[in-house]
């Protein structure tokens, strides 16, 4: 199984789909009605204990990823769309260079074998 | 080595390149976000007309007194929290139906009803229930130190929703019962050595005891009471008594004898600043620009308030819910911050707070009704009022009869 790096967890696509991922757990509570749970954000809950507890998770839950919708995922498409652009420049000044996703050179290979 | 190698050995270059490029983001995105949030102030604001957004928080608000149902599940979920809730709920929307009504006069025969359908269902609990029926199970533990029992802050909500009934259209039965209330609100005022009453046992509410002022005041406009010098005298009490001396901000809470209890809090002066300009316009301008120093906060274009001055440390309460951790912002505070800046025309802290409602409020809109799912029907009813404030107060200042 290949082993998942920081390095490939910040790439552009890592970044891209941790977008989508957050904004379709979004949208799917959000079609589901969890909005309405986030009442809890001014201390008022459901009518009784039990149902009152589930509330309060729905609620955060839902919340956390409104936030994560509003705050994080524009940073993390913007963060790709920022190394994407590095990238061109980089290939532009040097044109040998065609991606930076390119077949593993021997320094990788060795630093594989080292970890 | 190339850019390829680079690429290749990736890693850390990777990584650093990946770090870097999300700071930056975080840099771009962060102040620009409220910006996506930002209303046209026409929306919620106007001289004269009552605000598009007002209309549609209003709609839900009249559906519910007209939907027995609805109103019944609306008011056991306030009930369930705070049964305080249920009765500010009431005021609030009678407060801004009488001041929609005035902006708009052809409205008045449906918001008359309206109004007088709350107010006889509040009567009727009242009388049938007592005053613990709208006061937080607390009001048991002990005794109530003044006889007969009876809570100011139950007392003042009804004296305010009567009164700007009353101004808005005189009413013979109502017109008594107003007379009746502010008169019993001052005699038991009269027994307090700084002219407090009892919301809860031994705790007297800054937030009630204007809030009372400010009923007293509109019964002189329209029942013809007069309560000019009991009013100075209160105010000379206040001045020396009962003002925190760090912020010179009113407190919030004080027992019969004056006591502090708590001291200036968020969910309190905004309503306060606000009842006082029945009373002391220039006092209540003080008092707003105090709370403005001590409370309010602006961050990357959002604004909010605060429950308590950095000089007073403070529990949260049922009224400020949890507040934010980090920001000290609490829901209630900013809630009623929006009634300070709509009332004393700060409109550049009123857009900043409306930009926080919409960001943080989760608004929600059906069939042209709006509410706000982080709010409750006294969360809502206390934007309306925000959004529709004016004229009710303009009528009284001028001294303008119905």
């Amino acid at each position: 199984m290949k082993k998942l790096s920081f390095s490939a967890v910040l790439s552009p696509a890592s970044l891209l789909v941790l977008a989508v991922l957050l904004t379709a757990f979004y949208a799917a509570l959000h079609m589901a009605g969890w909005r309405e749970q986030v009442s809890i954000l001014s201390g008022t809950s459901s009518a009784t204990r039990s149902s009152g507890e589930v509330q309060i998770a729905q609620g955060l839950v839902y919340a956390g990823l409104y936030f994560g919708m509003t705050l994080l995922v524009p940073v993390l498409v913007l963060a790709a769309l920022l190394q994407l652009l590095y990238q061109c420049l980089l290939r532009r000044e040097s044109p040998s260079v065609t991606t930076t996703t390119a077949p593993p050179t021997r320094i990788d290979v060795d630093q594989e074998r080292q970890a | 080595m190339t850019i390829r190698a680079w690429g290749g050995i990736g890693g850390w270059r990777q990584f650093w390149l990946g770090m870097a490029s999300l700071i930056a983001a975080t840099v771009i995105w962060l102040p620009l976000v409220h910006v996506f949030f930002q209303s046209n102030p026409t929306d919620y604001r106007s001289a004269n007309a009552i605000p598009p957004r007002a209309a549609r928080i209003a709609q839900r608000h009249i559906r519910l007194w007209r939907d027995p149902q609805l109103r019944s599940d609306a008011t056991a979920l306030l009930r369930v929290n705070n049964p305080e809730w249920d009765l500010m709920s009431r005021s609030y929307l009678v407060l801004s139906l009488v001041n929609m009504s005035l902006r708009e006069p052809d409205r008045r025969p449906d918001d008359v009803a309206t109004v007088d359908r709350i107010i006889d269902d509040t009567l009727a609990a009242e009388r049938q229930q007592g005053h613990f029926h709208f006061l937080l199970p607390y009001a048991h533990a002990r005794p109530f130190t003044q006889s007969p029992v009876r809570s100011h802050h139950v007392d003042s909500q009804i004296a305010l929703m009567l009164a700007a009934r009353c101004v808005l259209e005189r009413h013979e039965e109502y017109d008594q019962l107003l007379r009746d209330r502010v008169e019993l609100m001052q005699r038991r005022m009269e027994t307090s050595a700084v002219l407090a009453v009892e919301s809860y046992p031994d705790e007297c509410w800054m937030f009630d005891i204007v809030n009372g002022l400010a009923a007293m005041r509109m019964a002189d406009t329209a029942v013809g009471t007069d309560h000019a010098s009991f009013v100075r005298r209160w105010l000379s009490v206040a001045h020396s008594k009962l003002t925190d001396p760090r912020t010179g901000l009113m407190l919030s809470s004080f027992t019969r004898t004056g006591q502090p209890l708590d001291g200036p809090e968020g969910s309190t002066i905004w309503m306060v600043a606000h009842g006082l300009q029945l009373v002391d316009r220039d006092l209540a301008r003080d008092q707003y620009r105090r709370a403005r120093d001590e409370l309010s906060e602006t961050l990357l274009g959002f604004g909010y308030a605060r429950e308590w001055p950095s000089s007073w440390v403070g529990p949260s309460d049922v009224d400020s819910g949890p507040p934010i951790p980090g920001l000290d912002a609490s829901a209630g505070a900013s809630g009623l911050a929006l009634v300070g800046a709509s009332a004393f025309d700060d409109e550049a802290y009123l857009a900043q707070l409306v930009t926080t409602l919409d960001f943080a409020g989760f608004p929600r809109e059906e069939a042209g009704a709006l509410q706000y799912c982080a709010s409750n029907e006294l969360g809502d009813a206390v934007l309306l009022y925000a959004t529709v404030l004016g004229p009710l107060w303009e009528q009284v200042q001028s001294g303008d009869t119905p």
